[in-house]
């Protein structure tokens, strides 16, 4: 009996020391900071003052971001961010994916595969920089309007207008790449007697794509749709280098808000209960869906 | 097993046997380690620095005290990075602040730098006397210094293309002017279409709009943003300042003859892209004047001069020179966490007094009250013979400092100044009357103001 349990101690331990390694950093870099933010979100930190020197606020920081315009305003900017982006990123891909795996040969739809995978992996301040010179005033964007009549078309990035939608538009270029990827991967998958027990039965291509296709890609999508709409709540990079938030706050989102509230002004307690609402937001976003797919699956 | 850990055990004798007897050898009693002061700046070593730094371990190397320099780049990120080493510890001795007061009143509040009139006096040196009291007064705090400001740049006078103005017969403006002279004269200085297109002027309002708003209202002196010396509220219902903004939406706007905040945001302009580039006459922007120098970067032919902008009225050409503003900036200050303080107090004096003179040669423009108007013009001109208009340069140099008024400030001074270039921009794109966004100006800062009375 005793050998027995000193057996499943060693074992329990080696099973242990296998997630320790990830369970410490999730530990150090997730739940601590995660803890400490939820903690400084409650009192007026200012990070100059540093460690330590804070009162407690209790909810009032909480209280006063919705009477601040900057934060609603980078409310409502994430939320046309995501809803706008995530949907045609993962129609777009689920498309582009399927053209490439009914019309292209196996050679050449990897080379496809990986050209617009490269978005993924270009730093994201270069391809920043490269589209804000296709965004400039005579860029090819404007240029390539005004060829076609538009006297005037629009300042981009410069117009309060169309700065929100010239984002979302690098925001599709640069994750399109990935999500086609995966997409494919998943196509291979399905298996060949589906489609040719369809055809036994006489469907056409859509009907093929919109019964076995689009379903049987159901675990992909929703994977897709979770790690897209935290990505594009998550949106930073872009916003930073190329509108840091203006014109005016057309381009604030929560992040570069939180960014520009810690960094610019050091209220760290501010900036944290920020951070808090975009955590709880994540949080029932993740939760919705997966209660969604779980009851959909069972 | 046993053999191998007694072998370890030697060897881990011997080396620190080693290492112990290597550390009598290189401190001897008699030989004192020079002190290193380590000094941060946000301009890079080779326009004066490195020159600068050079000079002072030559002439220090007797007493003990030598220098290191080390580049931060003045930017969110950059001064994020100078503050948390600044609250760290002793890795910064000495530093240089940009940003005026906004930045220096939490650094001060926080306990990051170090109260300088006991070191300052016990070394003999009057700050008021060797800088100015309008220069100083605005950089105390409750009376105490913390930062001495170092460098002279007033940020309503612009650089001109002297070649520009000749061709098209307008004599510079070096008396001053108003705003109705200056748009006659951009309209007839603006030329060409679409991308070739030449303008008159060039508002530079797209990094950080405080060049331009001091041509807005830099004639309201201490008053420009708020009403009282308390700074409760602000001045933006001042007619001065709808004169202003209206002055500055007609170039863009209506006459055509500043390049249009659209252009500037979408194409990310600046000097360099801009006025260095022939692309328009006149810029805000005094603050790149080492960019104009920089001929082997910037390439150029033409003669800079440098101008006043314009004031509102004939009456208020009293200011032709926008002496009201405290032009000092670059503020010298030393960590309150120092190792040091004596050796870092004497490098600020050293660097005040002289000592910065290889920074002229890169544009800056010392404040010392000791410091010789000739000497700056020459080492203005040093390897850039013929690159500046001179009489302008001594115009320049002959702004009446002790006019200098110290302006209110505020702990939302950050954020009033992004509300304020929130609206600017508002009615620079044409999005609201300039009436309206000056009002809306005025009750989004008088309430962050409100909110921070309460919170308090």
């Amino acid at each position: 009996m005793k050998r027995h349990n000193s057996r499943n101690i060693k074992s329990s331990l080696v099973a242990y020391s296998f997630i320790a390694p990830s369970f410490i950093m999730l530990l150090c870099f997730g739940l601590i900071p995660l803890a400490f933010s939820l903690f400084v979100s409650l009192t007026d930190w200012n990070y100059t003052k540093g460690f330590g020197n804070w009162d407690f606020i209790w909810l009032d920081n909480f209280i006063n971001l919705w009477k601040d315009e900057w934060f609603l305003a980078s409310v409502k900017n994430t939320l046309v961010y995501t809803v706008v982006t995530v949907p045609i990123t993962i129609l777009l891909s689920l498309g582009i994916a399927a053209m490439i795996q009914d019309y292209c040969n196996a050679h050449f739809s990897g080379t496809i595969r990986i050209a617009m995978y490269m978005p993924r992996i270009c730093n994201i301040v270069a391809s920043s920089a490269v589209w804000m010179a296709l965004f400039s005033s005579y860029g090819p964007f404007s240029q390539a309007m005004r060829s076609l009549g538009w006297k005037n078309p629009p300042h981009w990035l410069a117009d309060e207008t169309w700065a929100l939608p010239s984002l979302m538009l690098v925001a599709v270029w640069m994750s399109l790449g990935y999500r086609i990827f995966i997409y494919s991967a998943s196509l291979q998958s399905i298996p060949d007697d589906l489609y040719e027990a369809a055809d036994i039965d006489g469907a056409t291509r859509t009907q093929k794509f919109w019964n076995i296709t689009v379903p049987m890609l159901r675990p992909t999508t929703f994977f897709l749709t979770i790690t897209g709409i935290i990505g594009s709540f998550k949106s930073f990079g872009t916003v930073n280098v190329m509108t840091q938030g203006g014109p005016g706050y057309s381009t604030y989102t929560l992040v570069y808000y939180i960014y520009k509230t810690a960094f610019s002004y050091y209220r760290m307690g501010y900036a944290s209960a920020v951070a808090m609402i975009l955590f709880v937001m994540l949080l029932f976003v993740t939760l919705v869906q997966w209660r969604h797919n779980n009851h959909k699956g069972a | 097993m046993k053999k191998m850990a007694s072998v370890g055990i030697l060897m881990l004798l011997s080396a620190s046997l080693v290492f112990a007897q290597g550390g009598k050898e290189t401190a001897p009693a008699a030989q004192k380690e020079p002190v290193t002061i380590r000094v941060w700046a946000g301009i890079q070593p080779e326009y004066g620095y490195s020159d600068l730094i050079d000079n002072f371990n030559a002439q220090f190397k007797d007493q003990g005290i030598q220098a290191e320099y080390v580049r931060y780049v003045n930017d969110t990120a950059g001064n994020l990075q100078l503050d948390t080493y600044l609250m760290g510890g002793n890795d910064i001795d000495v530093f240089l602040g940009y940003g005026g007061v906004n930045r220096l009143i939490p650094r001060i509040e926080s306990g990051l730098l170090l109260k300088l009139d006991e070191y300052l006096a016990k070394q003999g040196f009057d700050y008021m006397k060797e800088i100015g009291e309008g220069n100083l007064k605005s950089y105390l705090y409750q009376g105490n210094c913390y930062a001495i400001p170092t460098k002279y740049e007033n940020s309503a006078w612009m650089l001109a293309n002297a070649d520009m103005f000749k061709k098209a017969g307008i004599p510079l403006p070096l008396k001053g002017w108003t705003y109705a002279q200056f748009r006659e004269a951009a309209k007839k200085l603006t030329y060409g279409e679409g991308p070739d297109k030449v303008y008159g002027a060039h508002w530079w309002t797209n990094t950080d709009p405080s060049g331009v708003k001091n041509v807005m209202a830099d004639v309201l002196g201490k008053n420009k943003t708020y009403k009282d010396d308390a700074a409760s509220e602000t001045n933006f219902d001042n007619p001065v300042w709808k004169q202003g903004l209206q002055f500055v939406v007609d170039t863009m706007r209506t006459d055509g003859s500043a390049i249009p905040l659209e252009l500037e945001v979408g194409d990310k302009l600046n000097i360099a892209n801009t006025f260095l580039a022939g692309k328009c006459a006149m810029t805000i922007g005094i603050s790149q004047i080492r960019l104009v120098k920089d001929k082997a970067t910037y390439p150029h032919d033409f003669v800079t001069a440098l101008i006043p902008a314009p004031v509102p009225t004939e009456a208020d050409l009293k200011v032709f020179d926008h002496a009201y503003i405290a032009g000092a900036g670059d503020l010298i200050s030393v960590n309150s966490k120092t190792a040091h303080p004596e050796e870092a107090v004497k490098f600020l004096i050293w660097y005040i007094k002289g000592g910065m003179a290889p920074l002229a040669k890169g544009g800056r423009i010392p404040l010392w009250t000791g410091v010789s108007k000739e000497d700056v013009i020459k080492a203005f001109n040093t390897d850039a013979e013929g690159v500046f208009d001179k009489d302008s340069l001594s115009a320049y140099l002959s702004i009446r400092t002790n006019l200098a008024q110290s302006e209110p400030s505020s702990s939302m001074g950050s954020q009033i100044s992004t509300v304020q270039k929130e609206e600017i921009y508002n009615a620079l794109y044409g999005k609201k009357t300039v009436e309206q966004a000056l009002k809306d100006m005025k009750s989004r800062s008088d309430k962050l103001l409100a909110d921070a009375k309460t919170k308090k």
